[in-house]
């Protein structure tokens, strides 16, 4: 992974056109963004899709971010973008949508074990603006204030997002001491 | 420690502290969650093919100019409009305003069109560090200009109340699109992370320019004639700029 301050330089690079700075950022940030979209749509080829999405955003928004300010939080505040436009894409296909056949109904996903639990179980259970803050916290490392840059919030009430999920998860293993 | 206590550390960034680390190893449930929230090892996509499409549209770019110089932009586009807008038909209101009220209202919508030009470069930026808040700051801005002109002016009965005020509605409206127009050439040039509130911000930026040409060009002090015809302007360009927002929006979604 590259370290702090590197993708500093290599999207300076990329503003400057360096093609060879804009493919190893594309490298190293693509697994966490994917991760990060994976876990709100939990849909592979979904996912895919937002990827492509937000990496054509940024290429078209790479203008704006003015260094040396730090890059995650410019590049989740575009990723929320991507993935709140697609949310909204899809429902409004949805509600042009005419179901024609009843459909099977799908068994209810309830978390059946502790052991059995995955992250992406887990996040189902979030209200959409938690699971957002625990997937930049704890699967893309973000710092408090890098979430609040990217969400344009507090640091405060992202740390209260952040501990209303927490209390939520623990309950759902039974940790109750 | 209680579970309770370990979830506050770690969402308060603290998850290496010796406590939180100590109670991670006794708490079967906790270590449970902490374990399930490490991502998959679901493989990243091949990028190749992003890869591609960035190099095939590669061109160097020059970084937006630094907040404080974009402010100044979109406050000298305010202010210069005004002045200009003003200017063909007359500065009367500006020779009717003894120097107390002229310093009152002028600096009242100096500091309207700075905090609005402050707001309008926190939402061209993503993941700028937002100072103040729209939420906030577009509600005192107008009250400001309410308080403003309940102090500085007088209530009296005028006639043709609704001829004489649809003329400078119409003034008003006139100019605040005009400087919405020229505003959103400089806006455009950002990513908004979410439209509707550029779009409020806008359409208050350019209202308040609407209100400034009418405080320089209206002779008519009277507290109801300013409250309803010239902030009426506000109330008009704030809608149509939210309409706007949200009509690109959605255009934008469904044409890509």
């Amino acid at each position: 992974m590259t370290g702090a301050g590197e993708l500093e330089t290599l999207m300076q690079r990329y503003q400057q056109a360096d093609t060879t700075a804009a493919a190893t950022l594309v490298n190293e940030l693509s697994p966490q963004m994917f991760h990060f979209f994976l876990g709100q749509v939990r849909d592979r080829s979904r996912a895919e899709d937002l990827l492509q999405d937000f990496w054509l955003r940024i290429h078209n928004a790479r203008h704006t971010y003015r260094p040396p300010e730090p890059v995650l939080p410019w590049l989740y505040a575009i990723a929320r973008r991507v993935r709140i436009d697609q949310y909204r894409r899809s429902r409004a296909i949805a509600e042009h949508e005419m179901q024609t056949e009843v459909l099977p109904e799908r068994p209810e996903s309830a978390p059946s074990s502790r052991s059995t639990l995955d992250m992406r179980e887990l996040l189902k259970t979030l209200p959409p603006a938690q699971r957002e803050v625990i997937l930049m916290l704890k699967v893309s490392g973000l710092t408090l204030e890098e979430v609040a840059l990217a969400t344009g919030s507090s640091v405060g009430s992202v740390k209260q997002k952040a501990h209303r999920a927490y209390e939520k998860l623990r309950k759902l293993f039974g940790a109750s001491r | 420690m209680t579970c309770d206590k370990f979830c506050e550390l770690i969402s308060e960034g603290q998850p290496s502290n010796p406590n939180a680390q100590q109670h991670l190893q006794t708490c079967d449930g906790c270590r449970a969650m902490i374990a399930s929230l490490t991502p998959s090892d679901a493989a990243a996509p091949n990028v190749d093919r992003i890869q591609a499409a960035i190099a095939k549209n590669m061109r160097p770019v020059r970084p937006l100019p630094s907040n404080l110089t974009l402010m100044l932009l979109f406050s000298a586009v305010f202010f210069a409009f005004a002045l200009t807008a003003a200017m063909p038909v007359g500065y009367f209101g500006f020779r009717a305003l003894s120097s107390f009220q002229k310093m009152a209202v002028y600096s009242g919508i100096a500091g309207c069109a700075l905090s609005s030009s402050a707001l309008l470069v926190s939402q061209m930026i993503p993941g700028s560090k937002r100072v103040l808040n729209p939420a906030l700051v577009l509600p005192s801005e107008i009250m400001s200009l309410i308080v403003i002109t309940l102090g500085m002016f007088h209530s009296y009965t005028t006639e043709r109340f609704v001829l004489r005020g649809i003329g400078c509605l119409r003034l008003g409206t006139i100019c605040a699109f005009g400087c919405g127009a020229l505003a959103w050439l400089l806006l455009r040039k950002g990513f908004f992370t979410s439209p509707p509130v550029a779009g409020l911000i806008a359409g208050s930026f350019a209202g308040f320019a609407g209100f400034a040409v009418l405080a320089l060009h209206c002779p008519i002090l009277n507290v109801p004639h300013i409250l309803v015809w010239h902030l009426g302007v506000l109330a008009i360009a704030v809608p149509v700029a939210l309409i706007i927002a949200l009509v690109g929006k959605r255009y934008h979604r469904v044409h890509g």
